[in-house]
C-alpha cells in the first residue's frame, strides 16, 4: 500500500477549516483562524465554522471513532475525507493524495477504489430496489450484473436483509433503512469506510450484533473505518481510538481508557460523566501484590502479616489461593481465644482475572472481601481490595469535580 | 367645398417644408420623434431572409422532416383503422384497457363523420405529435441543464418570462416573416407557447432530488453523467412528465392560432365554418376537436393525477403558465436570517483627493453643456433637418449649445446625465460611503466618465454630412463647450482611475481564479458587432420632394378660385383637382443612405468601433490574462464597461439625435442600432465582476487582534 509522504498515517488531516456560507475565505475565516469561538465568529460574520482548525489521523486498519454534541462538525470532518464538501483551508490526506485537490475522473476513481460510505440519514435511492441500492457501488465501478447481484444478496445476508432484496426502500423500517444504507458500503468492499451514526437507528439487539458484525470484518479485513456515533458505551467497544470535538475542532484524542480517566477538558469531563470509568479500569491496575501468608502460620503471626490490609490469601504449593483471612474473621476467632489458623480461613472468596475490568467485579465486590486475582495457570498474583476499588474511581472522580470547579467556580 | 380646400391643403403641405418649430404639447411633436423601429426591424428581417436563408433552412428542417413524416407520410396516408388501433395499443401502453376502449370510441366517432374530418382528425393528431415532440426534444435538455447549472437558470429564466407575457400575436409575427405561413411556423409558434412550463418544471424536478441522495451516488464514485441519469432523471420524472402533459394541454389549447397561420387540421375547419356560419360543418367540426383532444390529454396524463375534466385542466395550465410549480404542490420555505448592521469604511483622506478630482471633472463636464457646441450651423444634425439648410447661411455666427437640437443635441444630453451620475457617484460616496446604490461608487464613476470622454471625442471628430450645407454656407464649426466637455471628461477619467486605486471596495466573495474565456469572447463578439454595425447603415436619407411646377399651380389656383364662385359645380372641380394631383411627382432628394465609416458619412461608426477596441484592449488585464488579483480584476473590467458603455453611447446618441431633429425620411438605420447592441454587450460581460465589489465594511479590529479577550467583551458590545 502506498503510504507517501505523510508518515504510517492512512487518513491524515492537517489544519482543516471549513467555513460554511457566502465567503469562506474572508471575515469569518481569518476571525477562526485567529483562535475566535464558534459562536463568536458566527455573530460577527454570520458565517459558520464547520471545522475549527481539525488535526488528526488515523492507521490503516484502525478504527476511529468520532464524538462529539450535534453540529460539533462529525459529519463535515467525515465528508471532506471524500471531498463530498470542499474545506475552505487545509490539506486531507488519504493514502499520500491530497483529496481536495482531486478533480472530475480522478475524483471519482479515488471514491470508487477506495471509500465507502454510510449516510447518517440513509440516502438511498428511492426509485431503486433495495439489492440495487447495495448494488450500486459495484454498477459504478463497472462489475457485470450477476457478480454484483451475488456481492449484494451476500451483504444483505450480513446485515439480516436477504428477504428484502427486491423491495423499496420505502417499503422498510427506518432501521432496516440504515442496515441497507450499511450493506451498500460493505458491498464495494472498500479499504475505508466511513460511518456517519451507521448504527444510530438500530435497536440493542441488532446494533449489538451489527458492531460485533463490524469487529469482525475489520479484524479479517483490516478495513480502516472513520465511525462517528453519539453511544460512548458503543464507541468504547468498537474504537480503536476516539476522538471528542467540539465547535470544529478537538478538544482530546485518545485511547477509550484515556478519554474516560484522563479527560483532557471539562467538556470532555461532562461529556463522559455518566460513563461508567470501571469499565475501562482493569482489574491489575487497583490490585497490589500479594503477601500470602504461610500456612504453617499462628493465627495472630497471621493477622500481624494482614496489617491494616482487608485480608489476604493463603496459596497451596502451585500458588493457587485456597482460602482467604479477613481481618474481621481473624479477630473474631481470636476473641474466642482461638489461635488456629485455619479455623479463620473461608473458601468462598471470590477469584477473578487481572484483565477483567472492574466494572465485572462490583458484584463481588460488593461483598467487602478481597477478591483474590488469578492468572491462567490459576495462580495467585494480586489481592484487589474492594476499598481499592473505590479509590481508583475517586482518583477520576475527583479530577473531574476539579473540572467542574473550573466551570462552575 | 370643404372636402376641395382639405384636397388642396394637402397638395399644399407636400410642397411647403414645415419649418416652424412645434411644441411639445402638439401632436405634430409626435412625428418629429417617430422611432424608426419599424425600419430597423425591417431592413434586419430582410437582412436574415437574405442572408440567412441557410440558417433559417436548417431550423426549419426538424420541424419539416417531422411534419412530414408522421403527417404526410404516416397518419395521413394509412387505413384510418390502423390509426386507431394505433391510437389505442398507445393508450393501452402508458395508460390502461380503459382509457384504450375510450380512445377506441372516440376516434371511431371521429371517422364516421366523414372523410373530410377524418383527414383533417389525422392531421391534428400529427401536429400536436409533432409539437409536443419538439418541445420534449428541446425543452427537457433545456430544463436539465437550468436545474444543474444555475448561470443557464439566470439566462433562461427572463427569456422565459418574455416568452410567456408576450402574446402569441405578436411573436407569431416573425415566425411568419423568416418562414412563411404554413405547418412549419404554426408548429414553433405552438412550441415557443407551450415549451416553458416543461422547462421551468424539468428545472425544479432536477433542483429537488434531495441534496444526499446525490451525494450518496457521488461517494461510490459516479460521474456527473451517472449522477443526472440514475439519480437526478429518475427523482425528476413525476414532475417532467407533470411539465410534458401541461405542454400537451396548451398545445392543444393552441390550435386555434395554429389554424390562423395555415396550419390545417380540424382548428381550420371549425374557423371556416365560423367563417362560414355553417352550422352543420362546425358542429361536426367541433365534436371531432373535442374528441381528439380528450384522446390526447388522457392518453398522457399522469396515473393516479387529478381527473378534472379536460376545460377546467386547461384553464389551470393557463393560469399556471408563469408558476407551473405550483401544479407541483411542494412547499419551498426560505427563512432568510438577519444580520447585525455594520458599518462601512468612510472615506479616508488618501481616497478624497481623487474623489474631488472626478467630481470636479463631472462639474466642468456638466457646465460645457450650457456653453456653445457648434456654432454657425448644427454639427451632427443640420443636415437631417431642412429647417436648417434652407436657412443657408442665415444661421453663420450662431452659436448652439450642448442640448440643442442644432448644437449638441443628444450627445449634450448624454454628456449631462452622465456628469450627473459621475457627479452623484462622487456626493453619495463621500457622504454615505456603501449605502447608496451600487453603481455610484468609484466603479460607477469611472465608466460614465469614460463615456463622457468618448461623446465628447466623438462629436469633435465627426464631420458633417452631405454637401447641401456647402451651399454658400460656413462650415459649423467646433464650440468652446464640446472642447470642455472632453477636458471635463478626461479629468474625470483620471480621478476616476485614482479613485478606483484607493477606494476601499472589495469583492463580495474571491473571484474565480481562472481566465474568464467566456467574457473575453462576450467582449470580442461586441466587437464583432460593433464591426459589422460600422459597415452597416447609419443614416438612411430617402427624403422626397413634391415638385409643383408653376403650370400646375397656376391650374389649382383657378380650380380654387372657380369653386369659390357661388353655384360652382364642386363634384367636376374635384374631380379636375384630383387628376391634377396624379400629374404630381414625387423626386427623391435625399442621398440615400451611408455607413458609420464611409467618407460619405459621419464617421461615428469608426469611432464608436475604436472605443471597442479599447475597450477590447482592457478586457484582456479584465479576463485575468495578466494577474488575477481581485482588485485589478476590478478596475480594468471598469475600464472595459467605460469603452463599452462609450461605444453604446455614442451609437444611442447618434440614434436619438437624429429622432429628435431629423425631417420625416431621414432615419438612423440598422448600423447604430448594431453598435449600440455591440457596445452593450460588451458592458455586460463585465457586470459579473463588477456587481461583486461592494464597499468594505469596518468592524474593530481588536478582535482579530486579541482573541483571547475577545470573548466576553465582544459579546457585550454586540448585546
Ligand atoms: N450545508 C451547510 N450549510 C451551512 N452550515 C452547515 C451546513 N452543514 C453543516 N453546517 C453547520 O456546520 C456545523 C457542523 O455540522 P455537522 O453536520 O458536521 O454536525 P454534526 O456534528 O454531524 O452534528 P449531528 O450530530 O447533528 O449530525 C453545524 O453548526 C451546522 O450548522
Ligand atoms: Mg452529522
Amino acid at each position: 500500500m502506498l503510504m507517501g509522504s505523510n508518515g504510517d498515517a492512512l487518513i491524515r488531516l492537517e489544519e482543516v477549516y471549513k467555513i460554511y456560507g457566502p465567503q469562506p475565505r474572508g471575515r469569518a475565516f481569518d476571525l477562526a483562524k485567529a483562535g475566535l469561538s464558534k459562536d463568536e465568529v458566527q455573530r460577527r460574520s454570520d458565517h459558520v465554522v464547520g471545522l475549527n482548525n481539525l488535526n488528526f489521523s488515523v492507521d490503516g486498519g484502525e478504527i476511529f471513532v468520532i464524538m462529539g454534541l450535534s453540529g460539533s462538525g462529525k459529519s463535515t470532518a467525515l465528508r471532506s475525507v471524500n471531498k463530498l464538501l470542499v474545506t475552505s483551508y487545509g490539506k486531507v490526506w488519504v493514502d499520500g493524495v491530497d483529496v481536495q485537490t482531486l478533480q472530475g475522473r480522478e475524483l471519482q476513481a479515488f471514491r470508487r477504489e477506495k471509500m465507502g460510505m454510510v449516510f447518517q440519514h440513509f440516502a438511498l435511492f428511492p426509485h431503486r430496489s433495495v439489492a440495487d441500492n447495495v448494488a450500486y457501488g459495484l454498477k459504478v465501478q463497472g462489475v457485470p450484473r450477476d457478480e454484483r447481484q451475488r456481492a449484494a444478496m451476500e451483504a444483505l445476508e450480513l446485515v439480516g436483509l436477504g428477504a428484502y432484496a427486491s423491495n423499496l426502500p420505502e417499503e422498510c423500517s427506518g432501521g432496516m433503512q440504515q442496515r441497507v444504507g450499511l450493506a451498500r458500503a460493505l458491498a464495494s468492499d472498500p479499504d475505508i469506510l466511513l460511518m456517519d451514526e451507521a448504527f444510530s437507528a438500530l435497536d440493542p439487539l441488532i446494533r449489538s450484533q451489527m458492531q460485533d458484525e463490524m469487529l469482525e470484518i475489520q479484524s479479517n479485513l483490516k478495513k480502516t473505518i472513520l465511525f462517528i456515533t453519539h453511544d460512548l458505551n458503543e464507541a468504547l467497544k468498537i474504537g480503536d481510538r476516539v476522538c471528542i470535538m467540539k465547535d470544529g475542532s478537538i478538544d482530546q484524542i485518545g485511547t477509550a481508557k484515556q478519554i474516560l480517566t484522563e479527560p483532557a477538558t471539562a467538556y470532555v469531563a461532562d461529556f463522559v460523566q455518566d460513563v461508567d470509568q470501571g469499565r475501562v479500569i482493569e482489574v491489575n491496575e487497583a490490585m497490589h501484590e500479594p503477601t500470602p501468608i504461610g500456612r504453617e502460620m499462628s493465627l495472630s503471626e497471621a493477622l500481624a502479616a494482614i496489617g491494616d490490609r482487608a485480608g489476604e490469601f493463603i496459596v497451596d504449593d502451585n500458588g493457587s489461593p485456597i482460602g482467604l483471612l479477613t481481618l474481621p474473621d481473624g479477630l473474631r476467632v481470636k476473641s474466642m481465644g482461638n489461635d488456629n489458623l485455619a479455623a479463620a480461613l473461608r473458601q468462598d472468596f471470590e477469584k477473578t482475572r487481572p484483565d477483567a475490568s472492574l466494572s465485572d467485579v462490583y458484584v463481588a465486590a460488593g461483598r467487602g472481601m478481597p477478591i483474590a486475582v488469578v492468572d491462567d495457570g490459576g495462580q495467585l498474583i494480586g489481592t484487589l481490595d474492594p476499598r481499592m476499588i473505590m479509590e481508583k474511581l475517586g482518583e477520576v472522580e475527583r479530577l473531574m469535580d476539579d473540572f467542574e470547579r473550573q466551570v462552575y467556580l | 367645398m370643404s372636402s376641395l380646400q382639405e384636397t388642396s391643403t394637402q397638395l399644399a403641405q407636400g410642397a411647403v417644408e414645415a419649418s416652424e418649430t412645434v411644441s411639445f404639447w402638439d401632436n405634430l411633436f409626435l412625428d418629429e420623434w417617430r422611432i424608426p423601429f419599424g425600419d430597423w426591424m425591417e431592413q434586419a428581417v430582410f437582412w436574415v431572409v437574405n442572408k440567412m436563408s441557410p440558417v433559417l433552412d436548417v431550423v426549419a428542417w426538424p420541424f419539416e422532416f417531422l411534419i412530414d413524416l408522421i403527417v404526410g407520410k404516416f397518419l395521413a396516408s394509412i387505413p384510418w383503422f390502423w390509426v386507431v388501433l394505433l391510437m389505442m395499443a398507445l393508450a393501452a401502453i402508458i395508460r390502461n384497457i380503459r382509457v384504450a376502449s375510450f380512445v377506441g370510441v372516440a376516434l371511431f366517432i371521429c371517422g364516421i363523420l366523414g372523410g373530410d374530418y377524418w383527414m383533417e382528425t389525422a392531421r391534428t393528431i400529427g401536429f400536436i405529435f409533432v409539437a409536443v415532440l419538439m418541445c420534449v426534444i428541446i425543452g427537457i435538455p433545456v430544463g436539465i441543464a437550468c436545474g444543474r447549472v444555475d448561470g443557464v437558470w439566470m439566462a433562461v429564466r427572463p427569456i422565459l418570462d418574455g416568452m410567456q407575457v408576450i402574446h402569441s400575436f405578436v411573436y407569431m409575427l416573425p415566425f411568419i416573416f423568416f418562414w412563411g405561413i404554413g405547418e412549419v411556423s404554426a408548429t414553433m409558434v405552438t412550441m415557443v407557447f407551450a415549451v416553458p412550463p416543461l422547462i421551468r418544471l424539468t428545472n425544479l424536478g432536477i433542483r429537488q432530488v434531495p441534496e444526499d441522495v446525490q451525494e450518496a451516488a457521488r461517494a461510490y464514485g459516479a460521474s456527473e453523467r451517472r449522477v443526472l441519469l440514475d439519480v437526478q432523471i429518475p427523482l425528476a420524472r413525476p414532475a417532467i412528465m407533470t411539465g410534458v402533459n401541461q405542454t400537451l394541454l396548451l398545445s392543444i389549447s393552441m390550435l386555434g392560432i395554429a389554424a390562423i397561420m395555415g396550419a390545417g387540421g380540424l382548428g381550420k375547419l371549425l374557423f371556416n365554418a365560423i367563417s362560414n356560419q355553417d352550422i352543420s360543418k362546425g358542429a361536426s367540426a367541433g365534436l371531432a376537436f373535442l374528441l381528439v383532444a380528450l384522446v390526447l390529454d388522457r392518453t398522457s396524463q399522469r396515473e393516479g393525477s387529478d381527473s378534472a375534466h379536460l376545460f377546467r385542466r386547461i384553464r389551470r395550465a393557463w393560469a399556471h403558465r408563469r408558476n407551473p410549480e405550483a401544479l407541483l404542490e411542494t412547499t419551498g420555505e426560505n427563512a432568510g436570517s438577519e444580520l447585525e448592521e455594520a458599518e462601512y469604511a468612510s472615506v479616508e483622506s488618501a481616497e478624497r483627493l481623487p474623489l474631488m478630482l472626478t467630481f470636479a471633472g463631472a462639474v466642468i463636464a456638466i457646465q460645457s453643456v450650457v456653453l456653445p457646441w457648434s456654432t454657425n450651423a448644427g454639427k451632427l444634425s443640420s443636415y437631417g433637418r431642412s429647417s436648417d439648410v434652407s436657412l443657408d447661411g442665415s444661421l453663420a455666427g450662431r452659436s448652439f449649445n450642448g442640448m440643442d437640437a442644432s448644437g449638441g443635441s443628444w450627445f449634450g444630453v448624454s454628456v449631462l446625465i452622465l456628469g450627473l451620475v459621475v457627479a452623484l457617484s462622487a456626493v453619495v460616496s463621500y457622504f454615505r460611503p456603501g449605502r447608496g446604490p451600487r453603481f455610484l461608487a468609484a466603479d460607477g464613476a469611472m465608466i460614465a466618465s469614460v463615456s463622457v470622454t468618448a461623446l465628447a471625442a466623438a462629436h469633435i471628430l465627426a464631420r458633417p454630412i452631405g454637401d447641401r450645407l456647402l451651399d454658400g454656407a460656413p462650415d459649423p464649426g467646433t464650440g468652446i463647450g464640446v472642447i470642455l466637455a472632453l477636458v471635463g471628461g478626461v479629468i474625470a477619467s483620471l480621478g476616476a482611475v485614482r479613485w478606483m486605486w484607493l477606494s476601499r471596495r472589495a469583492p463580495f466573495r474571491p473571484l474565480t481564479k481562472k481566465i474568464s474565456w467566456s467574457r473575453l469572447l462576450a467582449v470580442v463578439i461586441g466587437l464583432l458587432m460593433l464591426f459589422a454595425g460600422m459597415f452597416g447603415v447609419w443614416n438612411s436619407d430617402e427624403r422626397r420632394e413634391t415638385i409643383v411646377d408653376d403650370e400646375i399651380q397656376a391650374q389649382i389656383d383657378e380650380l380654387q378660385q372657380e369653386a369659390e364662385e357661388p353655384g360652382a359645380n364642386l363634384a367636376a372641380i374635384s374631380a379636375k383637382l384630383i387628376s391634377l394631383r396624379s400629374q404630381l411627382y414625387e423626386e427623391v432628394t435625399g442621398i440615400g443612405t451611408s455607413d458609420g465609416v464611409s467618407a460619405k458619412g459621419h464617421r461615428l461608426g469608426l469611432w464608436a468601433l475604436i472605443s471597442g477596441c479599447l475597450a477590447l484592449l482592457a478586457s484582456l488585464p479584465a479576463v485575468g490574462l495578466f494577474g488575477r488579483e481581485d482588485r485589478w480584476l476590478w478596475r480594468w473590467n471598469a475600464a472595459t464597461a467605460g469603452f463599452g458603455a462609450g461605444a453604446a453611447m455614442i451609437a444611442l446618441s447618434w440614434i436619438l439625435t437624429t429622432l429628435r431633429s431629423a425631417d420625416t425620411g431621414y432615419v438612423s438605420g440598422v448600423g447604430a442600432f448594431l453598435a449600440f447592441v455591440g457596445g452593450a454587450v460588451i458592458v455586460s460581460s463585465t457586470v459579473p465582476v463588477l456587481k461583486e465589489f461592494k464597499r468594505e465594511r469596518v468592524y474593530d479590529d481588536e478582535i482579530l487582534d486579541s482573541p483571547a479577550e475577545a470573548g466576553p467583551s465582544a459579546s457585550a458590545v454586540s448585546n
